[in-house]
């Protein structure tokens, strides 16, 4: 299934390629492979803290909602021969609810940059071997470089790189994103485990319910994954999701980037990893975008300093030292040893 | 096998650049449908608004049952 899965209209002639102007909206799978949902998203800029939430802008167009096209991902690899994506400057990866947000708003504000915040057809590419587990290597490479080309075209002239931030799981598809980018920088944010978890026992993301990832991933055999309580599991997530980002850091794969060295670390230490150049507007705009709220950015930014700390529990921060303080030590001394 | 008007109209207008132009900055529901409905009219297709509020109900059904 090409893009003649939605037939040109024969009274125009295409001057390019017709997906441009277009963007993944969403993936699935069929028989034959990945199902590709695109979006019309001419002119539209992805500066929303999420790529979701600009993807609902769009639909609020009785346009964009009905003229939907549908295609295979093979579409997405002619799209990439006509018109590559941009290349990927670097990827975020990071525990959740610990700053990363802020990173790729932050960089947003950038004019060269195109920033993608967890789009949610790169995790069901990523996490095609769920579905079809002898998916060779090479291909899940190629599915992956088609789909980043189609979800990293240009939409200003001026922009040159695409940053990626991904959904905190994605750290255990590190190997897979490293061998389709070797080139591009990776970081991991990461963030005081008491307050994370706190954070994620007030308001639970997807990765916490019981069985939407294998428990495999963070050290739990099934049976302990629905007998473990609450805590015990939302902690057991973040202990995994740390220590495949300790592992990575130590093969250098990645660079450790604490919360606590946020806003400045993104012009002194991730904006140069990413090949990013920064003068005085650009940290001027960074200090702008870090005053405000970056999940919701008409608000200002009013956490303050160990207050989620003062919520947590006692069985909250036993969890938190159990299952996350070892991996949180380790990515502590990492960043120590490159001080 | 006769041709769901839906699926003919959105032939002609996919990749149609000036009949995009006319249908997309119509946000209001119910001016975007009396133009499409006329539209999809000049070209020999009898579509109807309540094919048309259809097609965007299922359209708006799809997107929020994509994680079910």
């Amino acid at each position: 299934m090409g893009v003649t899965g939605v037939a040109a209209n024969p009274g125009t002639v295409a001057a390019r390629h017709p997906l441009v102007g277009w963007t993944p909206m969403h993936a699935s799978f069929s028989a034959s492979g990945p199902v590709i949902r695109w979006c019309f998203t001419e002119g539209v800029q992805f500066t929303d803290p999420f790529f979701d939430q600009t993807i609902e802008m769009c639909l609020q167009d009785p346009f964009r909602l009905l003229f939907w096209r549908e295609t295979g991902i093979e579409a997405a690899a002619e799209l990439a021969a006509a018109s590559p994506g941009l290349e990927p400057a670097g990827f975020i990866f990071h525990m959740s609810r610990c700053g990363s947000t802020l990173l790729a708003q932050m960089l947003a504000g950038l004019r060269s940059t195109l920033v993608l915040s967890e789009p949610p057809p790169l995790d069901t590419i990523l996490r095609a071997r769920d579905v079809i587990p002898a998916l060779p290597d090479a291909v899940a490479v190629d599915w992956l470089r088609w789909l980043v080309a189609a979800l990293g075209q240009r939409r200003p002239p001026e922009q040159s790189r695409v940053v990626i931030k991904t959904d905190s799981w994605a750290i255990f598809q590190l190997p897979l994103i490293r061998r389709a980018f070797p080139n591009a920088a990776c970081v991991f944010l990461y963030r005081d485990p008491v307050e994370v978890l706190v954070s994620q026992i007030e308001r639970p993301g997807y990765q916490m319910v019981p069985g939407a990832l294998p428990p495999g991933w963070f050290g739990l055999t099934p049976e302990e994954a629905t007998t473990v309580s609450e805590i015990d599991y939302r902690a057991a997530v973040l202990g995994g999701v740390c220590e495949a980002a300790v592992r990575a850091a130590r093969e250098g794969e990645l660079t450790p980037i604490p919360y606590t060295s946020l806003p400045g670390a993104v012009a002194d230490h991730v904006a140069p990893l990413f090949g990013l150049e920064i003068g005085p507007d650009e940290r001027a705009a960074f200090g702008r975008a870090a005053e405000r709220d970056a999940k919701n950015p008409v608000f200002e930014f009013s956490e303050k300093p160990g207050e989620r700390r003062g919520r947590a529990s006692v069985a909250v921060r036993a969890a938190a030292e159990a299952r996350i303080g070892p991996s949180f030590e380790s990515l502590e001394q990492l960043v120590g040893a490159r001080a | 096998m006769v041709d769901d008007p839906l699926d003919a109209i959105r032939r002609v207008v996919i990749d149609d650049r000036s009949l995009r132009e006319r249908l997309l900055p119509l946000r209001d529901r119910d001016l975007f449908t009396a133009e499409l409905v006329q539209l999809a009219r000049d070209r020999g297709i009898e579509l109807t608004s309540e094919q048309v509020m259809e097609g965007l109900l299922a359209a708006r059904r799809a997107r929020l049952e994509r994680w079910v």
